[in-house]
């Protein structure tokens, strides 16, 4: 029998209209107004239409103040996040892929213990391991160095776990037999055969990955000590404490006001922005992935 | 047993017990990792015992962006000096990152910086604390006993703990009545030298000039400017972590009954100097303001962009009651030299430079604690001519009347009143109303870190 679909009433079509409608104004009004205070002057940000557009000689104007914020550092930050976040991910790529692969593909001693481990350390929050592990790398000298944020970045228990569901619902071992059979080596079977089949899944753990590191804040706030190494996330945090509006002892002449935090939060944003759009495609279909069954 | 349990049930069964199991040891591991040292907070320091020295070895210096061009300044001075410069947030604006860096450091045993620069004037009451304390005394050899005399009255006090001076004051915030002399000229007002006048003053501009403004209780250190002046005992500390809160006390009262009938009258606002609203509506109705020593530059030049020639500065108001005028402090920043520094020779060198030179400080951003720098600071500001009067006579009376028994805590005031007291103005309740809970509050903060509350 053919279902008839029900014309939906006025009353839930406006509904439907203001509930969506308050998630934009919710989501977006803030973005819209970021973009246009890079565009005014401080005076024109507390004085103006907050939705007016100001002009584009004041997004240079902002630019100029931020780039001569201790010669530049605005760069440095983004180089130093651009190396922690990159580092962090090739590594994690490298290890939690074939791990991912093997929880779920293969069999042997201690899988579910390590299955049941690595999804107790995914449940539990970053931040309560930032103190151990701090006193971790001071053990083994680490502390300050690099490798104190590059090798806590690269520990992606969700990764492991993203990778494990990926191959346990849409790779299925007869496949993999099959590969075997037709004489491929275990190391043949993972690279020619399942690689190419988890693209989506690499794709999502990159991305969350890449995300979740270029935006960790506390982690390199604790390892690193020396300024010249900050992060973006961390520099803001300086950049913040720098401007009279938030710091009072700063004093006078100080050019980091709303405009240039405004742009220092944008082009922070940009990288995660490029990466996104980029890879929704891939994105779209690992998150789909093992959805549905057919 | 129970039959009617599958097996499979209970190997999950068994496997969700271990696992959480699991997940409370890895947590337990995890607070054993917290860096908060408090227990050691509370004993006093042994007898300052200084590293072996290494002369002529490199010196860390810890400082804010605002800070950082003087310490280049004396790099640039003094050439022969190792010094690596690290920018950090300077514990501006209720920031505690040295602190945290520093516990951080008492548990690896390494990587104080030799100096620091703090922009929280309470910093001192955990960095001169522990057995063995980050901040090391600069009164027992490190800076000379006529360089620590040139600091303003009271301007090291928040230094001061177990008979020793463990840091240098950078900076200034004493309270000055603060108006605009070309409204008050032109309404016919003159400046205020008493809070009752103050209060009268507040009540005609209110009946004779609507939308004018006397003041503002909105403000995180409102305590500091009206409670402080007033010799409120909401911050009185009467021995190592003994602290006397008594918000009752008649002159604490006084206070709130002035401000609630000013506020009452509308001539005493209830938002924040800094909020966009005020800045855009009520910057240019500014009347009087009583305020730091840097709303001058930074609020009414900066932010208010109040033009050239009408904000001038009056000594901080007395009560008719009271033999003399008193006022409170709004900040200012301290410089620690690490007790852990191989080099204290160039720390303190470089500390009492930053403090005492004429080259940084007569050029700074806010006005000098060491009197000397501040005669030359406030040639300075003469010379800008912004102020509609000379503001060297009510600077420096408000500097040597900074009323002590208000006391650096570890716990902050503001935030205290941030989170107490302006959600309870904004609700419609008056100060006076508040002061039971305030003080509650106050109580809620202090206990926990160890302080016996009277």
């Amino acid at each position: 029998m053919r279902r008839t679909r029900r014309p939906r009433s006025l009353a839930a079509r406006l509904a439907w209209l203001i509930v969506m409608g308050l998630a934009v104004l919710f989501f977006c009004v803030p973005v819209v107004w970021l973009l246009l205070a890079t565009t005014k002057t401080d005076g024109q940000i507390v004085r103006d239409n907050p939705f007016s557009f100001g002009s584009l000689t004041a997004i240079a104007d902002a630019w100029k103040h931020l780039y001569a914020f201790q010669e530049g550092a605005i760069l440095t930050w983004l180089r130093n996040s651009a190396l922690y976040t990159f580092g962090a991910l090739a590594i994690t790529l490298v290890t939690s892929i074939p791990a991912g692969y093997a929880l779920a593909l293969t069999r042997f001693i201690g899988r579910r213990t390590l299955l049941t481990v690595t999804m107790l350390v995914m449940l539990m929050p970053t931040a309560a391991m930032v103190l151990p592990l701090y006193l971790g790398m001071s053990a083994v000298h680490l502390d300050g160095t690099i490798w104190s944020v590059i090798l806590p970045f690269s520990f992606f228990p969700f990764g492991v776990y993203l990778t494990y569901i990926y191959f346990s619902s849409n790779v299925p071992a007869d496949l993999l037999s099959a590969a075997r059979i037709d004489g491929c080596s275990e190391w043949q079977v993972f690279r020619l055969v399942a690689m190419p089949l988890a693209k989506p899944v690499i794709a999502l753990v990159g991305f969350f990955n890449f995300v979740g590191n270029w935006n960790n804040f506390f982690l390199p706030f604790v390892m690193l000590p020396d300024s010249s190494q900050y992060p973006a996330q961390v520099g803001l945090n300086n950049l913040l404490a720098a401007s009279p509006l938030f710091n009072t002892s700063s004093g006078t002449g100080n050019e980091i006001m709303r405009p240039e935090l405004a742009l220092a939060t944008l082009v922070t944003i940009v990288p995660v922005l490029i990466v996104f759009l980029f890879s929704q495609r891939a994105l779209v279909a690992g998150m789909l992935a093992g959805a549905t069954k057919e | 047993m129970n039959n009617d349990v599958p097996v499979s049930s209970r190997r999950q069964l068994r496997h969700t017990a271990v696992a959480a199991l699991g997940a409370v040891s890895l947590l337990a591991l995890a607070a054993c990792g917290s860096a908060d040292p408090t227990p050691a907070a509370t004993s006093s320091p042994a007898a300052f015992k200084p590293v072996a020295q290494e002369e002529g070895s490199e010196i860390t210096v810890w400082a804010d962006a605002g800070r950082v061009p003087g310490v280049q300044a004396y790099q640039k001075a003094h050439p022969d000096v190792k010094l690596k410069i690290v920018t950090y947030s300077g514990n501006a604006n209720g920031a505690n990152d040295l602190q945290t860096k520093v516990q951080l450091f008492d548990r690896t045993g390494s990587g104080w910086p030799d100096v620091a620069f703090s922009a929280n004037v309470n910093d001192g009451t955990w960095a001169a604390q522990g057995k063995t304390p980050y901040a090391a005394p600069v009164d027992k050899g490190l800076v000379p006993a006529a360089t620590l005399n040139g600091f303003a009255y009271g301007a090291l006090n928040p230094c001061k703990f177990n008979g020793g001076t463990y840091c240098l004051r950078n900076d200034l915030a004493q309270n000055v009545l603060w108006y605009n002399k070309k409204l008050m000229d032109k309404f016919g007002y003159t400046a205020p030298t008493t809070w009752e006048e103050y209060q009268a003053l507040g009540e005609k501009v209110a009946k004779e000039h609507p939308g004018y403004l006397v003041g503002t209780a909105g403000d995180a250190w409102s305590p500091e400017v009206y409670f402080w002046a007033s010799q409120c005992p909401a911050s009185t500390t009467t021995g190592a972590k003994k602290v006397t809160v008594d918000l009752q006390d008649a002159k604490c009262t006084r206070m709130a009954k002035l401000l609630d009938t000013l506020i009452a009258k509308g001539s005493v606002s209830k938002d924040t100097v800094f909020s966009a609203g005020f800045i855009k509506n009520q910057a240019a109705k500014v009347l009087m303001l009583p305020g730091p020593s840097w709303y001058g530059q930074v609020l009414f030049n900066s932010t208010f962009k109040i033009p050239k020639g009408q904000i001038a500065a009056a000594a901080p108001l007395k009560f008719e009651g009271d033999d003399k005028n008193y006022t409170g402090n709004v900040g200012g920043g301290l410089w620690f030299v690490s007790s852990h520094s191989k080099n204290l020779k160039a720390a303190s060198d470089l500390v009492t430079w930053m403090t005492t030179s004429d080259d940084y400080q007569a050029t700074a951003g806010t006005y000098p604690a060491y009197k000397p720098a501040a005669d030359k600071w406030l040639a300075g500001q003469l010379k800008t001519g912004y102020f509609a009067n000379d503001i060297d006579p009510a600077f420096k009376e408000a500097a040597e009347l900074i009323w002590p028994g208000w006391s650096a805590t570890q716990y902050s005031q503001e935030a205290i009143y941030s989170s107490t007291v302006i959600p309870a103005l904004n609700s419609g309740k008056t100060l006076t109303d508040t002061l039971g809970t305030w003080q509650t509050a106050i109580t809620d903060k202090a206990k926990p870190l160890g302080y016996t509350v009277n």
